[in-house]
């Protein structure tokens, strides 16, 4: 049953069918066959057409030639209609194919999705969301600027000082312009200070200990990782826009191919290619996948 | 249950269309979009103390603008700031993916105002003008000879003539409008305060008998005219500062930002106003009250010097874009570089008692391909205009019309703004403070403060910035008159972690002194010792390796600190100082083209660069 109320195609056939009620109640009186009706929405729509090409009203004889324009495109295309003129015409066919879709799509927006389909979306679409890793570190650089061979002196310290305070160790380093101690500073924003080679190359160091030397356009450096933390998915309220805007994109693609599926079952799709151009296989092979 | 379905669904089908065909307006290009726009929590934004430097685009162009279009752009302006923010996005035209290596800090999408109405009918299949004849060849061009034609067709014989004139399947005003606010739209959904800044702003693209005088116009915030300005409604730039004022009266904050002056046919930094009278001190008003950064360098070149009228700046020969000469009727003057400007603009103030041309410094790109900040060398795959430069061999033999060949435009420049905070107010403050700096594609950074209480040398960068601020100002800012006392600069840069080593930093000083005007460059800080005794320094022998595209880091330094003092000081001088950072040489794109792709760039393209920065000026200005 849940599945069932979930089913957008349910969701569909439940607003047409409130949708269709509507239409009875509203279009009772205006039915009837060959008259036309110049109400206040056509003629607004009129004049204000004519406005925006012409940056004024109509005086009331061109509204009286717009109408009688209108009025000729109108009963042309009755009477068009009812000769099937719009048969097989590509423009009418791109066109009303695509205000199908403008339909679904206009449907799929009024479904507004409750924060356990969102909370779904993001399970489903997990390494979209991830945070980056996170770390509280410290570190110093053997720069280049100031040394003959800044990877030995950085190999040299780190043996040394397996065990110095942090006050000490801080020290041993180039002055350059970077904090000595970050606290939860996450991997994105590591790149951007150091590159993406140095904040790549934390995620296997271990926690704890002087670690390195790890190169990164600066020079080397020893690193003391006091604290990692692994990807994580953000709580929904933190990205309750992004999700939203990127679940009713997904849900309004799935709504659309849902209904060409089910409109398409309404068809038998035969494949009748008897020119010998094409190869009988690959005239079955299409027969076969038009079908599915 | 079947024929239920068909029943309901043909039902709904019509009930929906003959009741709801106001509805579906719009839809195509909104449909991405939720209503309700509210930013995520604010309490995370990071406060920097002393600024930081945030990176970003303020030049680029979507499927918006007319003739991105043309050259087969699809991105719109969400695609585009996505791209910004690290995402790969699929170019229609080619089939290829791109994806910056690191994402920007904020960004702005500046498409042409011109025919952004055009645009929207040409993408909204419920416009009435959707299956107009010329609208319907704009969506069909198909690769560069049938884009060429159209482009020569609507936008240089139109837009480039002295009175440009909409389309002809132009809807009105209200085809403007929803174009504008699509992309209004689509800069607020994307803007994400602490994080990613993402800025209002268009292109007025005013360009009378092809001189360019094209201006981006930035918004600090949401309060937006309900229509830009275009260079059909505002001829020149005094039209377009007007229009700037009476939004500002309805309380918009902008500002106007001008580029390629280097294209300018000498009409940027002009002697006369448009009506011919020499510039007075009204006009000088308005420029400086509504442009206060320049785009120093972009796509189609660099605009702070050029060889020919600097023949003593041994690095003037950078990207240049040297066939803008052969286009269009253009010619090379020195009236079109920016260095010029500024030291004009030192008489103007002594003449006028106001500078029109105090600017300071940002970079962009101008791409319109919708390739926000594509600015490194070895990522140069997609080109910068569309079809005309998409692949290693259209860059080979292509020109872009109208402006130079392909292999001279450049893969464009960064802004760096210094913000206490990654948001849209704090970002705007910076360029309109002119706290900002541009360089050529790589992120390193630069500073520059003045002030007459400095130390001699500091210890660490905290205590350095931190003076830098209290006992004076930064760059873009004025250093007030002492007469009794000689001011000191504090000059720092830092490379970018993912790039070549620095060369050096210079002091580029201008200056008016008895009617004349001068300027004098200075090294304050050099790497690897090559400073002599004389003064002259040792060119760098760092080298790059042409069949690898590697440089050679073992030279350079990462990082420069210093104190410097000017040698020539005079108090009762007008003067300007800016700071221009050099960078190691690296392999130039066209490079890295005949790396990758095999192909041969004639001999006189350069193989490597020395990228830069410039930090914008601090003016001295005694009376």
């Amino acid at each position: 049953m849940k599945k069932l109320l979930k089913d957008p195609f349910l969701h569909f056939i439940l607003i047409g069918v409130i949708l269709f009620a509507l239409f009875r109640l509203v279009n009772q009186t205006t039915e009837t066959k060959n008259t036309i009706v110049i109400n206040d929405f056509d003629i607004e729509n009129i004049i204000s057409t004519w406005e925006m090409q012409w940056k004024r009203p109509p005086t009331e004889q061109e509204i009286q030639n717009l109408i009688n324009v209108n009025l000729k495109q109108e009963i042309f295309y009755q009477e068009a209609l009812k000769m099937n003129l719009d048969h097989n015409d590509e423009i009418i066919k791109r066109r009303l194919s695509q205000k199908m879709q403008f339909l679904s799509n206009d449907i799929a927006a009024m479904i507004k999705p409750t924060d356990a389909d969102l909370e779904d979306y993001i399970q489903k679409n997990k390494e979209k969301y991830l945070t980056p890793y996170s770390y509280s570190l410290y570190q110093i650089i053997f720069s280049p600027d100031k040394r003959d061979n800044n990877l030995k002196d950085a190999t040299d310290v780190l043996n040394l000082n397996k065990n110095t305070s942090f006050e000490e160790m801080k020290s041993k380093g180039d002055a350059l312009p970077f904090n000595y101690h970050f606290t939860n500073i996450n991997a994105d924003e590591l790149a951007l200070q150091f590159g993406t080679q140095f904040s790549e190359a934390l995620v296997n160091q271990e926690l704890n200990n002087w670690v390195g030397p790890i190169p990164s356009g600066f020079g080397y450096h020893l690193v003391f990782i006091t604290q990692k933390t692994k990807p994580e998915l953000p709580k929904l309220e933190d990205i309750r826009k992004e999700i939203t805007r990127d679940y009713e994109y997904d849900y309004q693609k799935e709504l659309n191919e849902s209904i060409y599926q089910e409109l398409k079952k309404q068809y038998d799709i035969r494949i009748d290619i008897k020119s010998p151009d094409f190869d009988p296989e690959f005239v079955k092979y299409l027969q076969e996948k038009l079908n599915n | 249950m079947k024929t239920l379905k068909t029943i309901l669904l043909t039902l709904l089908f019509f009930s929906i269309l003959t009741n709801c065909k106001k509805d579906s307006e719009n839809k195509s290009e909104t449909e991405l979009l939720t209503d309700g726009v509210n930013h995520e929590k604010t309490s995370e934004i990071l406060y920097f103390e002393n600024k930081e430097a945030f990176f970003g685009e303020t030049h680029l162009h979507t499927k918006y603008s007319l003739d991105a279009f043309i050259g087969g752009n699809r991105l719109n302006a969400s695609q585009a700031l996505k791209f910004a923010q690290g995402e790969e996005v699929l170019l229609e035209s080619t089939g290829k993916t791109m994806q910056l290596k690191r994402p920007l800090d904020f960004a702005a999408v500046t498409d042409h105002a011109e025919y952004i109405g055009e645009m929207y009918s040409v993408l909204s299949p419920n416009s009435k003008a959707y299956n107009n004849e010329q609208a319907k060849s704009l969506r069909e061009v198909n690769g560069l000879e049938e884009g060429l034609k159209l482009f020569v067709e609507l936008v240089v014989k139109n837009n480039r003539s002295s009175k440009p004139q909409h389309l002809e399947f132009y809807e009105g005003t209200m085809s403007t409008m929803s174009a504008w606010e699509i992309m209004n739209k689509q800069t607020e959904l994307n803007y994400k305060p602490g994080k990613f800044t993402t800025l209002h702003a268009f292109e007025w693209s005013g360009a009378p008998n092809g001189g360019n005088l094209h201006r981006n116009i930035i918004f600090r915030d949401t309060i937006v005219p309900d229509l830009p300005v275009s260079y059909i409604e505002a001829n020149r730039e005094t039209e377009l500062w007007e229009w700037l004022d009476n939004i500002s009266r309805n309380g918009s904050s902008v500002l106007a930002i001008p580029h390629n002056s280097n294209a300018s046919k000498g009409m940027m930094f002009d002697e006369n106003m448009p009506n011919g009278d020499p510039i007075t001190k009204e006009y000088a008003e308005m420029r400086q009250k509504y442009e206060r950064t320049i785009e120093i360098m972009q796509i189609k070149g660099a605009s702070e010097v050029h060889p020919n009228f600097w023949p003593n700046d041994e690095f003037a020969n950078f990207e240049n874009a040297q066939s803008l000469e052969n286009y269009s009727g253009r010619s090379f003057e020195e009236k079109n570089f920016v260095r010029y400007a500024l030291k004009k603009g030192l008489q103007y103030e002594d003449e006028l008692g106001i500078n029109p041309y105090k600017l300071g410094f940002n970079g962009g790109t101008d791409n319109h391909n919708g390739l926000m900040s594509n600015v490194e060398e070895d990522n140069y795959s997609s080109g910068s205009h569309g079809y005309v430069d998409a692949t290693a061999q259209d860059r080979v033999k292509n020109t872009v019309d109208g402006w130079a060949k392909a292999y001279d435009i450049n893969p464009g420049s960064l802004t760096g703004v210094w913000a206490p905070r990654n948001t849209r107010e704090d970002i705007w403050d910076g360029l309109y403070n002119r706290e900002t700096f541009s360089t050529s594609g790589p992120r390193m950074k630069v500073r520059l403060f003045a002030g007459y209480e400095y130390k001699d040398s500091y210890e660490d960068y905290n205590s350095f910035v931190k003076d830098g601020y209290a006992k004076g100002v930064p760059m873009g800012g004025d250093l007030g008159v002492d007469l009794e006392k000689t001011p000191k600069f504090l000059v720092w840069a830092l490379k970018d972690p993912m790039n070549a080593n620095l060369d050096r930093i210079q002091i580029i000083k201008g200056w008016y002194e008895n009617g004349e005007l001068f300027e004098k460059t200075y090294d304050v800080a050099v790497s690897d010792n090559r400073l002599k005794t004389d003064g002259t320094i040792t060119p760098t022998d760092a080298k790059v390796n042409l069949t690898t595209g590697e440089f050679d880091n073992s030279k350079g330094s990462a990082n420069f600190m210093t104190t410097w003092t000017d040698p020539d000081f005079n108090p009762n001088n007008k003067s300007f100082y800016y700071a221009r950072v050099l960078q190691l040489p690296t392999a130039r794109w066209t490079q890295w083209d005949e790396i990758k792709e095999g192909v041969k760039y004639p001999d006189n393209v350069a193989k490597t660069i020395q990228e830069r920065a410039w930090s914008s000026p601090i003016w001295y200005s005694p009376k």
